[in-house]
């Protein structure tokens, strides 16, 4: 009985131990990669420049990297167009997006939905791993 | 006991010996040139002591423009386009930015925990946050 109870108690622990490498296996695998990235070539917009304001705070992820959320009343200026959408740019703070590296981005609205970041380095698009309703207003 | 606390004020001193000298940015602001005019400007700066040690230079577009360096700023003009600023240890970290003419941008450096050697991460921060940060940091002259 004694023999039965101890090799089970050995089995929980080597679950357990397993359990938790797999664990940083993995969190060791997201940490080593970057956001995924499309070519999205801006259009500029023309001024006069449009002001939108983000009227309830929303959050998204890029596919592979971390949440963002951004504030209600937080104001954007459109800076063009990419094929995903609209891409406004912060006007009172910052937005990244961010996995193994950082990178500068502005958001990408379609429609009522924030669908994506676009990098302006590079010109490039990283979609929303979860697109969200975003409550948008022209100021 | 004693042992303890000799080893606490010998880790303290080490800590504090790789902290950049030198007077606060709040002192010497006025005495900062302007901005050339069609330039922009990059803050670099670190807050935190913690991994005072590991102190790696910091790369922009693959050139050295100075040290990720404990309680320490310094900035740097650029001309108006895309920039890659990277640091090194273990890992290589970048973070991407765009800079526009009479722009001026904050680049936050800190070190996480690594394998061997802490990792040396770059991030872009909020104007109005970064000034707050920066202001009791002593001015690096790179």
């Amino acid at each position: 009985m004694a023999i039965i109870e101890t090799s089970s108690r050995l089995a929980f622990w080597r679950l357990r131990a397993l359990r938790l490498v797999c664990a940083g296996v993995t969190i060791a695998l997201a940490a080593c990669s970057d956001v995924r990235m499309t070519a999205a070539p801006l259009v500029a917009a023309t001024p006069p420049v449009e002001i939108y304001v983000v009227e309830q705070p929303v959050t998204a992820a890029p596919v592979g990297g971390q949440s963002r959320t951004l504030r209600a009343g937080s104001r954007w200026a459109l800076a063009g167009t990419i094929a995903e959408g609209m891409a406004l740019r912060p006007i009172d703070g910052i937005l990244t997006a961010e996995a193994k590296n950082v990178h500068e981005a502005y958001l990408v609205v379609h429609d009522t939905t924030w669908v994506g970041f676009w990098l302006p380095y590079g010109q490039s698009f990283s979609a929303a791993e979860a697109p969200a309703r975003i409550h948008i207003r022209k100021e | 006991m004693a042992y303890g606390r000799i080893a606490g004020v010998l880790l303290v001193c080490l800590a504090a010996s790789g902290c950049a000298s030198g007077p606060k940015l709040s002192e010497v602001q006025s005495t900062i040139p302007r901005l050339a005019d069609g330039q922009g400007r990059v803050y670099f700066y670190r807050t935190s002591i913690l991994g005072a040690a590991v102190q790696p230079s910091i790369r922009v577009n693959d050139h050295t423009v100075g040290s990720c360096t404990p309680q320490g700023v310094f900035y740097k003009d650029l001309a108006p386009g895309s920039y890659q600023a990277s640091v090194e240890t273990e890992v290589e970290r970048h973070l991407t930015f765009t800079l526009d003419a009479n722009e001026e941008k904050y680049v936050r450096c800190y070190i996480s925990m690594g394998f061997f050697i802490g990792h040396g991460n770059l991030e872009l921060v909020d104007p109005a946050e970064a000034r707050g940060d920066m202001k009791d940091l002593s001015f690096v002259k790179e």
